[in-house]
């Protein structure tokens, strides 16, 4: 029997492993899609080879990229963004570490206090969380990003528009600031040269500005795993879980399998109790399609926001209030995209190293793409096609004509020089609503059983939500339009499941929350959920990753107390950085 | 040999008929038939093997139907300076879409983005089918007379092919190419003509968008051609969101596909083996390749500040 089994190993579950890995427990880490060893021999810097989401490395599906992918289905228009493998979604994230707005966690007493998704807020402080954001921030780390062409052209524009720089890590009030980036920022030769050959590690450390962050972080050529620059869980959290044994005394590096695919959480109900046990999982090689299945002491759950409905279900467990997979929140993500008279960046340096921050609204952030993304990104629209047809719910505002599809020559006038387009995403700060969901499917299997099925009610959102949405995009707009933008286009896309959060959703409440304040399920003792499905709410509209994370931290804490007798560490002890020497000579010597 | 002429034992449902003429079918399985509608010739002399089609002539017809609907698709999201571009009436001197082959991306890409069952697909045929017996298109219920003494018979045997292959791994690209081309002779009084194979292809540009405003939107037309013609429940829940995530998907990945660098990808070495048209198009990284491991952006940090404060 194992001391712990946690089921996958995207953004959350490897901070688990790691914690657990350095209090010396046996940990087994199963991750359904592939294990990426060798990044600069398997990838490359291509939309499609890398990005593509049916035939892409990064995909949800098996290793095998000849082999369909596994199929989620939609009710209604949309995309699902996620990569399943080692690192999960991480894989391709921007590396973007903003904290959650302090708004949303319980016993806020700010003046925008109402602001904020008010019935489902954190069940504890944010002054608790504070430590758990530390200790997380030093592990990635997290720094503060480097500036570029674009990261110039958007801090102008936004000062033109009236905002003012946040210089702080907790944020408070509305205004522009460089992200808050797990990357390693440019050393060396780093982000000087084009040149190839002066970007080998050692020569060059840190982000060389190659522009590919949504193609995988294989950067510099020649460094450590986990010296690549940006600290995707493959670069950081996974590395120190494996070699836990090495850098740290008293610690057990963690068992990691790769293709295999958890397809039921074993349980036992107790005698007179309606509630279950975790007693263990069982899981299919997507391979060789052969069964396993072990016991532990605790499962924790971290396949992510749609996977984790879907295995609840099939695995029979029970929904006693019927919240199992409700809640879910996406940021209500859209996109304003200003073409400018001259070279803006549009694709250069990190995917996204400048945001402004709105509390109680919501935030948005300049991104840079390759052309095929920015195109897909420019064709998305829940309007209809610009200039043809709006489905009766096109929007005005503060930019040019109506929000829709760009189509047509359009399209082609708009990417005729990428470089002098600035992509503006917006991330909502958007309402957990029962409506919004993940279910298995009642017409789709496959080989792990029943599908899951995701319904997004993008058109009948919370009031509150479509307010912050239309705000932040009039904000961005009127942003491009300071700096000069010549012309300017919002989409109001289909929902794009980048950001998803609160599926299985902790809170203070057992009537409207599947985990407790420690992150364990109410109706299954022994069993937790330490990914972005467990957050309470959408945190304000920040990118929830770090936040996940340091919750992870604590959730790892709150397992090792209450099964192992242990203590908590994160008040008591300094952490490891993942960069740190010891780290990088215990993955050299085990040849991660 | 000639084979015995086979015999229906029930009239061709009016529906039905209108989506083997109105998608297109007939016109591209007339193409694998060629004694068929050669000008001049009597449809008295038609024997048999004229107008019976293997599943594989017609899946080869389907096939050559969906290159030419997609053709029509990838010149509307990016037009070029092809004939497709020309005929809907907005071309421009450079290539588009076309020349980077996105056709064939989307026609691969829509094929695996859903795995549509083949009872499913059956029955969405057979539903819309069911629809447009009651809400026809813009074709006679004598369109079989075009074709001559024969034109019923024709259209049976078209109809029963239809129905094999429709039994066996039918790709979702080949069930798109003929909700395009039916909407395209739904929306469009009277059916444009062109010399295309695919009636959406014939299409302006503004026409296009009327067929995408049709099939785009969660209030569209097929929506509720759906809801009440497919007879197992779970199917019938299921097609409007799995339909509009397709057509979504197409109108969004046929932009996709015009700029990314599938065409020219070099899988020995993962690089490109030329530059993209998709980053000629749009300006980017005007020396690839190779494309290099960074760049030379880097201007220092705001107001040079290296850290946040941490209240």
């Amino acid at each position: 029997m194992r001391d712990v089994i946690i089921i996958g190993a995207g953004g959350g579950g490897p901070v688990v492993a790691k914690e657990l890995a350095e209090r010396g427990l046996d940990v087994l880490v199963l991750e359904a899609g592939a294990r990426h060893a060798n990044p600069e021999q398997e990838w490359s810097y291509l939309e499609n080879h890398m990005n593509s989401t049916l035939t892409g490395k990064f995909r949800v599906g098996p290793s095998d990229p000849t082999r369909p992918g596994w199929f989620r289905e939609l009710t209604k228009p949309g995309s699902i963004s996620q990569v399943a493998g080692v690192g999960g979604t991480t894989l391709h994230y921007y590396g973007n570490s903003p904290r959650a707005m302090p708004g949303v966690f319980a016993g806020y007493r700010g003046a925008d206090r109402n602001l904020y998704d008010t019935r489902f807020r954190f069940p504890f402080t944010y002054d608790e969380m504070r430590p758990y954001y530390e200790w997380t921030e030093a592990t990635l780390p997290v720094q503060t990003a480097a500036m570029g062409k674009k990261e110039k052209a958007f801090f102008d524009s936004a000062e033109a528009a009236g905002l003012s720089p946040l210089t702080g890590k907790d944020v408070t009030r509305a205004g522009f600031r460089p992200q808050e980036n797990a990357i390693l920022q440019p050393g060396g030769n780093a982000g000087k040269t084009r040149d190839s050959s002066q970007l080998r590690y050692p020569d060059a450390t840190g982000c060389t500005f190659c522009g590919h962050c949504f193609q995988g972080c294989q950067i510099p050529k020649g460094a450590p795993r986990n010296l690549k620059a940006r600290r995707s869980t493959d670069n950081s959290y996974i590395p120190m879980a494996l070699t836990a044994d090495l850098y740290k005394p008293g610690g057990k590096a963690v068992t990691l399998l790769s293709d295999a695919y958890v397809t039921r959480i074993i349980s036992d109900r107790p005698r007179f109790s309606l509630g279950r046990v975790a007693r263990g999982v069982e899981w299919r090689d997507t391979n060789t399609g052969e069964t396993h299945s072990e016991e532990a002491r605790v499962v924790i759950m971290a396949g992510g926001c749609i996977e984790n409905p879907r295995l609840w279900h099939n695995s029979e467990l029970p929904d006693f209030n019927g919240w199992v997979g409700r809640g879910l929140t996406d940021h209500a993500l859209d996109w304003v995209v200003g073409q400018f008279p001259h070279d803006v960046g549009g694709t250069e340096g990190a995917a996204s190293s400048s945001r402004a921050d709105f509390p109680g609204y919501g935030s948005i952030e300049n991104t840079a793409n390759m052309p095929a993304i920015h195109a897909n990104n420019l064709s998305d629209s829940n309007t209809g096609i610009r200039s043809l047809y709006d489905n009766g719910q096109a929007n005005t505002g503060s930019w040019d004509g109506k929000s829709g599809r760009v189509y047509g020559t359009e399209l082609k006038d708009m990417m005729s020089d990428v470089n002098r387009l600035m992509a503006v995403l917006i991330l909502t700060d958007d309402d957990v609503e029962y409506q919004n969901r993940v279910d298995v499917s009642q017409a789709f299997t496959d080989e792990h059983g029943p599908v899951a099925r995701v319904r997004m009610e993008k058109r009948n959102r919370s009031r509150r939500t479509v307010r912050n949405r239309n705000y932040l995009t009039n904000r961005a707009a009127e942003i491009l339009r300071a700096g000069g933008a010549s012309k300017i286009i919002r989409m109001d896309w289909n929902p794009v499941l980048l950001h998803m959060q609160s599926s299985m959703r902790m809170g203070d409440s057992a009537r409207n929350s599947v985990l407790d304040e420690n992150c364990e399920a109410r109706a299954v003792e022994g069993l937790y959920i330490a990914d972005h499905s467990a957050l309470p709410n959408a945190i304000g509209g920040p990118n929830p990753t770090l936040t996940s994370q340091a919750l992870a931290t604590r959730t790892a804490e709150k397992i090792f107390q209450k099964h192992f007798g242990g203590d908590s560490w994160v008040s008591r002890e300094s952490p490891v950085s993942s960069i740190n020497d010891a780290v990088t000579r215990a993955v050299i010597q085990r040849g991660i | 040999m000639k084979r015995e002429r086979e015999t229906l034992n029930h009239p061709l449902n009016p529906g039905r008929r209108r989506v083997l003429v109105g998608s297109g079918v007939l016109g591209a399985a007339a193409a694998v038939a060629p004694g068929l509608l050669v000008p001049g010739r009597a449809h008295a002399d038609l024997d048999n093997s004229d107008v019976q089609w293997t599943t594989e002539q017609l899946r080869a017809a389907l096939e050559a139907l969906r290159n030419d609907t997609f053709f029509g698709l990838v010149a509307f999201a990016v037009p070029g300076d092809d004939p497709y571009s020309q005929q809907q009436g907005v071309a421009t001197g450079i290539p588009g879409g076309i020349g980077t082959r996105a056709d064939l991306y989307l026609a691969g890409g829509i094929d695996r983005v859903v795995p549509l069952p083949p009872q499913f697909m059956n029955q969405l045929l057979n539903g819309i089918g069911a629809y447009l017996d009651a809400a026809p298109l813009s074709i006679p219920d004598d369109a079989a007379a075009n074709l001559g003494d024969n034109g019923e018979w024709v259209l049976e045997n078209l109809d029963a092919s239809l129905g094999r292959y429709l039994e066996g791994d039918v790709p979702n690209s080949i069930m798109l190419t003929l909700l395009l081309n039916l909407v395209a002779n739904q929306v469009i009084e009277p059916p444009g003509s062109g010399p295309f194979v695919a009636p959406f292809s014939n299409l302006s540009w503004e026409q296009k968008g009327r067929v995408m405003a049709a099939l785009d939107g969660e209030n569209s037309w097929l929506r509720n051609a759906l809801r009440w013609t497919i007879p197992d429940a779970a199917f019938r829940d299921a097609a409007p969101g799995v339909l509009q995530a397709l057509i979504s998907f197409v109108i969004r990945i046929a932009s996709f596909a015009s700029y990314n660098e599938f065409a020219v990808f070099d899988p020995e070495n993962l690089t490109v083996a030329e530059r993209p048209l998709g980053w000629v198009l749009s300006g980017y990284e005007p020396d690839a390749p190779p494309i290099p491991d960074g760049g030379n952006d880097f201007m220092g940090y705001y107001q040079g500040r290296r850290s946040a404060d941490n209240a």
